[in-house]
């Protein structure tokens, strides 16, 4: 009887013990835990960083990449390029031995070439051109920087060449084409689905250069990628790419202990010291250039009165922020620009916690009492901001002291956006992260009239004074001069007080020992290109 | 029986229908415009003005039914609010996953609830009964949810015995077929067929256990009690006297007996399996029904919403009806009793 | 009247009265009883009693252990959570939230369906029939399911949840009330009062319905079991009371994402739940099989 009960049982306890089965060669790869679903495969109609993660530096190839660590520009699908005495036209000279992925939906006939590029930059250029309107017609990153507004025209000029024309000369228009927004995809592959009546699929379905090619895509569960296998640069080390969806940033980590997930992104703030003290686990982090802020929405009253966005901006303390809030992983932010940047004007006095002085500017402003008004809090976690409900219960209480009574209002994310560019706020607990490295990005999408109009201006702001500077600054070359327009726009920004930049936070991610080569990005999405694993295996769990 | 039969099907049509009715009326139940409630194409989209001439929403409301049931019978269930995808689509790879989940867990909860009730019963007011008993309520009380996150904890964060969330190791190439994990692995490279049986069967374990339980206890409950009764009749008495053994008595008897009100209740266990199935889902991480249904509660993403009571009652509807078929095939007596009523 | 003081001498506790006799002899029902008591005080006094506010947030103290532990502090019996709110003050304040609504909301579902119900015996033929087989189908999907559809039409939100239970367990309520008055109806007693000539309303609410009461008082702890799982699961999945509120079940919530390092602000919501539903539970249990044994003779 026993010894049958045994055998029965044997397979069971085999369950058991194994834990994870050894897996086969075939089933090699890297296990990213990610965030989100992807909104969709092209980065071109995105802004969220879960899907730039998953698709920029993995897909798709830009014509120039930025080297975060020697902050200059370096070729990746243009060899070299060269621009006009004037600044008006820039020609890029593209590789010729760069492949598109060959998959079971597409076969390639011929290698990259400019008529990708000049298919890639129409599509979202040319409201005319037929696949402007497939996926809904919105580029949110093209129009928000106004690149749709600067290009007048590309053309290949050669088979390999390929030369833009601008509007007006613009400083900021490289670090635009090195973002990971500026991805070429396959005119021939365009072709094919266009053809087949399908076009749409180019977006679902996706056709690069990258490192990667797509495997498939089940919504809530993984995004599989796969090796491409004649990638320009070499093949990745890695045979698959898998994208486990885990939006909980606990469970995220629990999968790292149980070694469910190679890389985690943004551990919860909570938690980081304690995974810097485990031995299996690598935390990394970034500076990545991003500002927490809280923006009035300065269209409605009392808000249009700068004394009272000033008075707002005295009664809060931030120590209190940065500690409870982001575990003291973070700085304090004393301008929208994060003091990495090469344009950053500390305004420190502007913003510092007095509630002594917030009181008396209510006064001045006729608002003695105090009134009441809506604090919308970011119902989702963000590299600059892991708990914005939080932050806003504190912030509750720091304006309560000075007779300021807030609500504290949040929706699901979707509806959230929607408000929010609808301007139905009072004030709002936001921020932002940076697309690429020119200063530029941290003031014309965010706080021009432009932005508003698009609706990416949180503040509702919209002052001449303050699009003059930076335009200004982006017609010269000239550091030093931009240097100084930069310094007058921030100070401008010190007066208005459209909005109370908090902090600016650490980017950070964990990774199990034994995967080596891949670090946090500055800037948008990561690159798993470089990743591989240790050859030694890692330490065999103990069964029980 | 074919009277029965008959009579359950003119039942389930009709509640088909009014099942139908009651969903359609979610269209315009929800707030908001019903065009994009049923279609999941808001006002401002190209072919709104087209959807709502095909839905017949510039027609009377009955021309609007009879549309609304076409385009269920097509598999045109609308789309998303949430990302635009297909819902009929989604649902189809989403619901077998669900279904897994609640059949395997309802099958362990058949295999064992019985058995259990019947020792208990037979143990009757003694230690083992009394056992089963605290164990059976106990298992009633406790809150699955709260169950489920205990168990990852502890067996899988702790003891690392399963993995924590998920259908199976996605490393492991086993591409969406079905949605249900089992029957996806037949579809897989045959190279990885075993390593992935092995890994989807860890990562059903824990799941199927901790959703069998409430099931389980309610199949406990009800055999006890039913078999206690039995026990007591006189025909039981009466076949002991005739000299047969326990085992003949219980065999013949006794079991088939009791099993007459539990079969009755499978339906109702499965009910509750079901519910307890889209909540825990949510814990799991399983590519689920209810994982999504939750979430487009949340998000008042009405088409989903329609689309996935839909689904739901239906299961509901047709496993209660097989349950009443079974129940009416072992047991004419109940057959009597249907005639008697209509 | 005369024939009213023959009987007395004689009379045997009326059926309610037997069954608490039946009751009283079960310890475990009794302790379970106490403790549901104490719930029910504690959902009405709980602010009063609890030393601190649900939400009041002592930033010195995140994330605090339980008094009896080495990192813990007496201040804080039963630890902190993530935000520095003490334990045992935001479950005693959510008591009233998870105990005592849903209570309140089977109380008032059982009279609507009651009344219902007896409309429904009362009134034979075909609109019951319809009525029947309308109800077979509600019956036959769970209450939860169907709260779900509700707050689905309404929105999430802890009103619109309790509404939906509420409407969601009156189904419940009519059918056991139809059953037990039909039942009763067929009765000779029921009979004997009709030749007497009794009006209907003096039919319903002096003869049949204290007879009916019996499976009523069942049905009540069955559904104020599910009512509180139900407002317990709603809360869960973020669709009923809505953080900060201390509601057990959205606590729960909130503590998945610290389980794995505060495990106790996890366990002790889940508990305070478990608990209280194997309270009811037994309750309920006892006192069926009280009643069964009852009928039984």
């Amino acid at each position: 009887m026993t010894h049958k009960l045994l055998k029965l049982l044997a397979p069971v306890s085999l369950l058991l013990a194994g834990c994870q089965p050894d897996l086969p060669a075939s089933a090699d790869g890297l296990l990213y835990c990610s965030e989100g679903n992807p909104e969709s495969f092209n980065p071109q109609l995105v802004t969220s960083g879960t899907t730039l993660d998953m698709t920029a530096a993995q897909l798709y190839d830009r014509l120039i990449d930025y080297d975060e660590d020697e902050h200059r520009f370096r070729p990746a699908l243009a060899e070299r390029w060269r621009a006009s005495p004037d600044g008006l036209r820039y020609t890029f000279f593209l590789r010729s031995d760069v492949t598109f992925h060959e998959t079971d939906y597409f076969v390639p006939s011929r290698n990259f070439n400019a008529q990708d590029v000049v298919f890639s930059f129409n599509r979202w250029l040319d409201t005319e051109h037929p696949f402007f309107a497939v996926s809904g017609g919105i580029y949110p990153f093209f129009s928000a920087t106004g690149l749709n507004q600067l290009i007048t025209r590309v053309e290949a000029i050669g088979p390999h060449q390929v030369e833009i024309e601008l509007k007006e000369p613009d400083s900021s228009f490289l670090a635009t084409l090195a973002s990971d927004f500026a991805v070429i995809l396959s005119a021939e592959y365009a072709q094919q689905e266009l053809q087949a009546g399908t076009p749409e699929l180019i977006d679902v379905r996706p056709i690069g250069t990258g490192p990667f090619k797509f495997g498939h895509f089940r919504r809530d569960v993984a995004v599989r990628l796969e090796r491409h296998k004649d990638y320009w640069q070499g093949q990745a080390q890695t045979e698959q790419l898998v994208f486990r969806i885990t939006p909980s940033d606990h469970k995220r980590m629990l999968m790292l202990l149980t070694r469910d997930c190679d890389v985690s992104p943004y551990p919860p703030a909570r938690d980081i010291a304690w995974l810097e003290a485990r031995e299996d686990i690598t935390l990394q982090q970034a500076t990545s250039p991003n500002t927490a802020f809280w923006a009035f929405n300065t269209e409605r009253e009392p808000f249009d009165d700068p004394r009272v966005r000033q008075a707002l901006a005295h009664a809060i303390d931030r120590e209190a922020l940065l500690r409870t809030v982001y575990f003291g992983h973070a700085t304090m932010a004393d301008s929208i620009l994060p003091a990495t940047s090469w344009a950053h004007t500390p305004m420190s006095d502007a913003f510092h916690y007095d509630p002594e002085r917030a009181r008396e500017l209510l006064a001045e402003a006729g608002l003695p009492d105090g009134f009441t008004m809506s604090l919308w809090a970011l119902p989702v976690q963000r590299a600059y901001n892991p708990n914005a409900r939080v932050m806003a219960e504190l912030m509750q209480s720091n304006l309560a002291d000075v007779g300021v009574n807030a609500t504290i209002v949040s929706y699901e994310w979707s509806t959230f956006r929607r408000h929010l560019a609808a301007g139905l706020h009072d004030s709002v607990l936001i921020g932002w992260s940076a697309d690429h490295a020119d200063p530029d990005n941290f003031f014309r999408p965010l706080l021009t009239c432009a932005a508003k109009e698009s609706g990416s201006n949180r503040a509702q702001w919209c002052n001449p004074q303050f699009d003059e500077l930076v335009q200004a600054a982006i017609r010269t070359t000239d550091t030093e001069e931009r240097m100084a327009y930069y310094a007058l726009a921030q100070t401008l920004l010190a007066e208005q007080v459209p909005l109370l930049p908090l902090a600016h936070s650490q980017r950070f991610q964990a990774t199990l020992n034994h995967v080596q080569g891949i670090k946090p990005p500055a800037y948008g999405g990561i690159r798993l290109y470089p990743a591989y694993r240790l050859q030694q295996s890692p330490e065999t769990k103990d069964a029980l | 029986m074919s009277r029965v039969i008959l009579r359950q099907l003119s039942l389930l049509i009709i509640t088909l229908i009014l099942l139908s009715v009651l969903s359609f009326s979610l269209t315009y139940g929800f707030p908001g415009d019903p065009v994009t409630n049923s279609s999941g194409i808001s006002a401002e989209h190209p072919t709104y003005e087209q959807v709502r001439e095909t839905r017949g929403f510039d027609r009377s409301i009955p021309v609007q039914y009879v549309r609304y049931v076409q385009h269920l019978a097509r598999g045109d269930w609308g789309v998303s609010l949430q990302d635009a995808q297909p819902v009929w689509e989604e649902f189809r790879l989403r619901f077998p996953a669900t279904l897994e989940l609640t059949f395997l867990s309802m099958g362990l909860a058949l295999l064992l609830g019985p058995p259990l009730g019947i020792i208990a019963a037979m143990n009757y007011k003694r230690p083992i009964d009394h056992a089963i008993t605290a164990l059976s309520l106990s298992g009633y009380s406790i809150p699955v949810f709260w169950f489920a996150q205990l168990s990852i904890l502890i067996f899988a964060v702790v003891l690392e015995w399963f993995p924590i969330a998920g259908q199976i190791n996605p490393l492991l190439d086993v591409p969406p077929v079905t949605g249900a994990i089992l029957i996806d692995l037949f579809y897989a490279d045959a190279s990885i067929r075993g390593v992935a049986f092995q890994s989807a069967i860890q990562h059903l374990i824990l799941p199927v256990l901790v959703l069998a339980l409430v099931p389980l206890v309610l199949l406990i409950r009800l055999t006890r009690n039913a078999m206690i009764d039995v026990n007591r009749k006189k025909f039981m008495k009466g076949a002991y006297a005739r000299g047969l053994s326990t085992t003949e008595v219980m065999m013949t008897h006794g079991i088939p007996n009791a099993m007459q009100p539990v079969t009755r209740q499978i339906g109702t266990a499965f009910s509750i399996l079901m519910t307890n199935t889209l909540i825990t889902e949510v814990i799991f991480s399983w590519p689920g029904l209810g994982n999504w249904l939750v979430r487009s509660i949340y998000e008042r993403d009405y088409p989903v919403i329609q689309g996935g009571l839909v689904l739901l009652a239906t299961l509901i509807l047709l496993f209660n009806i097989f349950i009443s078929l079974i129940h009416a095939w072992r047991y004419p007596q109940v057959r009597q009793e249907i005639y008697a009523q209509s | 009247m005369r024939n009213h003081d023959l009987y007395y001498e004689e009379r045997h506790p009326s059926p309610l009265e037997q069954v608490w006799i039946d009751f009283k002899r079960n310890p475990l029902a009794m302790g379970a009883l106490y403790i549901l008591c104490f719930i029910l005080f504690l959902s009405i006094l709980g602010p009063l009693i609890a030393p601190y506010g649900s939400n009041q947030q002592f930033a010195d103290s995140i994330s605090l252990q339980p008094a009896w532990s080495e990192a813990g502090d007496l201040r804080f019996l039963l630890g902190t959570d993530e935000l520095g709110r003490d334990m045992l003050s935001r479950l005693i304040h959510g008591a009233r939230y998870t105990f005592g609504l849903p209570l309140l909301v089977v109380c008032l579902a059982a009279i609507v369906g009651m009344f219902i119900g007896a409309a429904a015996a009362l009134t034979a033929g075909v609109k019951s029939s319809t009525l029947k087989h309308l109800l077979d189908v509600l019956l036959s999907i769970p209450s939860l399911l169907l709260a779900l559809v509700i707050v689905a039409i309404l929105g999430p939100g802890l009103m619109n949840a309790l509404f939906a239970i509420g409407l969601a367990l009156i189904p419940q309520f009519l059918h056991v009330t139809r059953n037990a008055v039909v039942d009763e109806l067929k009765k000779d007693y029921v009979v004997a009062s009709k030749l007497n000539g009794v009006s209907a309303l003096y039919l319903m609410v002096r003869v049949v319905l204290p007879n009916s009461v019996k499976v009523l008082v069942v049905q009540l702890t069955i559904g104020l079991s599910a009512a509180i799982l139900d407002i317990a699961a709603l809360g869960f999945l973020r669709l009923g009371a809505q953080p900060p509120a201390p509601e057990w079940g959205s606590m729960l919530a909130q503590s998945l994402e610290v389980a794995y390092n505060s495990p106790w602000v996890m366990a002790l919501p889940g508990l305070a739940l478990f608990i209280t539903l194997i309270s009811v539970n037994i309750v309920g249990e006892t006192l069926r099989s009280a009643l069964q044994h009852r009928m039984g003779r």
